[in-house]
């Protein structure tokens, strides 16, 4: 009787101690995400005094106009591309880290730079190192007698310009989470496979991948919401030109709402991405319930 | 009744402290002001003390940084002010720093609607639609006598339904044509094009390819690129966007700037990455020896310091004028706004913008440190000698036919549709006119979805 009042208590005091965290939560995500929601159903601008409900005239128009499906294309492309190559490239450097017996420390601060480089400095060093007329990469093509490449011009590479930054500034992300997922795998299990000559291909299949494979899903599933979010380096790079040919979602979204001033169809889009991103971050929970599950 | 009283107490505890942690972010940004470095009392006191808040360039406000182009701290603090102080004994003048340009536009409109704008602001000349159509401006006619407002040049008064709602404090222009001398003379010209025709020529025939290209111009889908091609636009003296929020430049005027700037772009005479290129950019190229005519703003006259190298070799030229118009210029810019309705302050805001904008002896410190021009006739081009001379004339010629950009709720987006379609038009896309069509018809959506006018 005396440990159910106890317990009781405490459960009121824990539910006072939540309350700042909760009052603080609802204040600042879930107030503005639902009055974000409202909006969306609203021809709410702040360039003009009256507004009123629209229905799904801003989702409707969102997914009907031609430019939607560029939009959409860019931001797929971006996201598989970025994904891929930062993934592989996250992967291989922590493989080979995890293989090195002196240096590893400076070798993995050095290879996880990129990552605190600020996004402005970023930004300019790229657009100086890859300007089609005076970069130092095109330079360095003509001086080995390439031809310069149109990183900004061509409508063919001006998304792998833009995708290469992100690319480069985010494998030291996934590089870091794979180097502690590849240490925590218990050592005898190789030991094992050794003994019973497996090759090294065979352990990384068998033994590794499996063992790592929460933690690949985990990066995966962030690097998407990361990527699928992106902005930073879209609108600082190239301000989603040359003929929209890298605007991405996030950038609609910033020039509907903030350029033009329409924040109820800015809204609409910021839905879109939060439906998105709540899908992911389903997977996610779903994902660590799982793990959780397995490891008991 | 122990556990409620608890319950209670934590309750009133976790309020008191969201609302301690609220009040220290926030609160009146006018009130906290008052007790804070930037209100300055300018002494003396009377039966109708008061207090104007006023929203300058961080320069301007005291305890901001040294000015950029001097140094030192600016003029206003150590000679503007303390002669509006001087006139208005019974002020406390309350300053805070101008936000930049996309993030202040949403910010300000919303102090407007939430009636916290400080009484006198610094609005971006295009803004004014969005802030004198909702009532957050007050006419200057109101508070200006109307022989200091005739003053004012018609360009530089932001109109808005009949009434001016702003003065651009200073201005420039954004796209005038600096070239090398001596390029010109490697072909054996000595003068700059005069017409469109000459210069796409003139650019073709200065390019070397892989060395450099004839003209360096941002290009990029933005509004700083739009201003850039409004020179060419507003020479043949039309409207781009109409006071009903109507797109109209789907015109042969622009299919000619459009088609020309693609025959440039097809002879190679401009670079390809034009297309993502901003001011820096282009201005980068011509600093770095790789275009020899640059369209830029002519606020770049400090070529001493940029390039010193070669700065004897730059010489200034107006944009030459479309088939049967005029060369004109595109110009604005900031400008000082009424953003109080309290009628008693009116003749202390009066003397503030009458030193500002309008009496020559104290305009003249303020455009020799930040090297714009004046907006008002009773400037004569002999006074502006903060410009190297070489440049001074061929700029100020150019002050009486500039033009600014519409003061409509659309123009920003109507901007952005313009260098879409030139884009379009540029990369072979779509022709002149479909392009044009087109980006009225996006216009003409986003108005309607808008409810601004139409």
């Amino acid at each position: 009787m005396q440990t159910r009042s106890f317990n009781a208590r405490m459960q009121i005091i824990y539910f006072c101690m939540a309350i700042p965290a909760m009052l603080i939560i609802t204040i600042f995500i879930i107030f503005p995400v639902l009055y974000n929601f409202l909006i969306s159903f609203t021809n709410f601008t702040l360039r003009a005094k009256d507004s009123g409900f629209v229905g799904f005239q801003n989702y409707i128009r969102f997914f009907t106009r031609p430019e939607t499906l560029t939009v959409v294309k860019n931001t797929l492309h971006y996201m598989l591309g970025v994904i891929t190559v930062q993934f592989l490239l996250g992967f291989c450097s922590a493989l080979a880290l995890s293989y090195m017996k002196k240096g590893r420390a400076f070798a993995s601060a050095v290879l996880f730079m990129p990552w605190v480089v600020s996004q402005v400095m970023a930004v300019t060093a790229w657009r100086l190192l890859f300007n089609d007329s005076y970069g130092l990469v095109n330079y360095f093509f003509v001086y080995l007698g390439l031809e310069p490449v149109k990183w900004f011009s061509n409508l063919d590479t001006v998304m792998w310009t833009v995708m290469g930054l992100n690319m480069w500034a985010g494998y030291g992300f996934t590089m870091t989470i794979m180097l502690a997922a590849l240490k925590s795998v218990p050592i005898e299990l190789y030991e094992a496979a050794h003994v019973d000559g497996a090759s090294w291909f065979k352990r990384l299949f068998y033994i590794t991948l499996p063992m790592i494979v929460y933690s690949i899903a985990t990066n995966l599933i962030l690097i998407t919401i990361y990527t699928f979010n992106i902005f930073t380096y879209v609108f600082a790079l190239t301000g989603g030109g040359p003929l929209n040919r890298t605007e991405v979602i996030g950038l609609t979204m910033y020039n509907t709402a903030f350029v033009s001033g329409r924040m109820g169809a800015g809204a609409a889009i910021a839905i879109v991405m939060i439906a998105f991103n709540l899908i992911l971050a389903a997977i996610y929970m779903k994902m660590l319930k799982k793990a959780d599950n397995d490891a008991l | 009744m122990k556990k409620r009283l608890f319950l209670l107490i934590s309750l009133t505890l976790a309020l008191a402290l969201i609302a301690t942690a609220c009040g220290s972010g926030g609160g009146n940004a006018a009130s906290d002001a008052g007790a804070t470095d930037s209100g300055l009392t300018s002494g003396g006191a009377s039966d109708a003390e008061m207090t104007i808040s006023v929203m300058y360039y961080d320069t301007g406000v005291p305890g901001g940084p040294v000015h950029p182009n001097t140094g030192e701290p600016s003029v206003l603090l150590s000679k503007h002010y303390p002669e509006i102080f001087s006139r208005t004994p019974n002020v406390t003048w309350e300053f805070e720093a101008l936000q930049s340009a996309t993030e202040g536009y949403n910010s300000y409109l919303l102090r407007g609607a939430s009636g916290t704008l400080p009484d006198l602001s610094l609005l971006d000349g295009y803004w004014v639609a969005a802030f004198a159509s909702q009532n957050y401006t007050i006419p200057m006619e109101d508070v200006l006598p109307a022989d200091k407002l005739d003053l004012v040049y018609p360009a530089f008064r932001n109109m808005y339904d009949g009434k001016t709602h702003g003065i651009v404090m200073s201005t420039a222009f954004n796209g005038v044509l600096w070239y090398r001398e001596s390029h010109l003379a490697e072909l054996g010209l000595t003068m700059p094009p005069q017409s469109m025709e000459q210069l796409a020529d003139y650019a073709k025939q200065l390019t070397i390819p892989g060395e450099r290209y004839g003209l360096a111009m941002p290009m990029a889908k933005s509004e700083p690129t739009t201003v850039c091609l409004l020179g060419y636009y507003w020479g043949a003296q039309q409207p781009f966007v109409d006071s009903n929020n109507v797109a109209q430049f789907n015109n042969k005027t622009s299919i000619d700037l459009f088609n020309f700037l693609k025959t440039m772009y097809d002879d190679k005479s401009i670079p390809d990455e034009s297309l993502t290129m901003s001011y820096e950019d282009a201005e980068r190229m011509f600093t770095t020896g790789k275009a020899s005519i640059l369209q830029h703003g002519s606020w770049l006259t400090g070529w001493d310091v940029r390039t010193p190298d070669f700065a004897d070799d730059i010489m200034v030229s107006p944009l030459p004028a479309p088939a049967g118009g005029i060369s004109s210029q595109n110009a604005g810019g900031w400008g000082l706004s009424v953003t109080t309705k309290d009628t008693a302050k009116y003749p202390a805001i009066a003397e503030f913008i009458s030193v500002i904008i309008l009496e020559p002896e104290f305009v003249k410190l303020r455009l020799t440190e930040c090297g714009e021009l004046p907006v008002s006739s009773n400037f004569s081009p002999e006074d502006v000698d903060w410009i190297p001379e070489k440049y001074a004339k061929t700029i100020m010629d150019m002050l009486p036919d500039a033009n600014t950009r519409p003061i409509v709720e659309v123009y920003p987006d109507a901007s952005l549709e313009y260098c879409q379609a030139m884009q379009e038009v540029v990369m072979n896309v779509k022709d002149a006119e479909t392009a044009l069509d087109d980006a009225v018809d996006r216009v003409a959506e986003t108005a309607r979805e808008s409810g601004w006018g139409q």
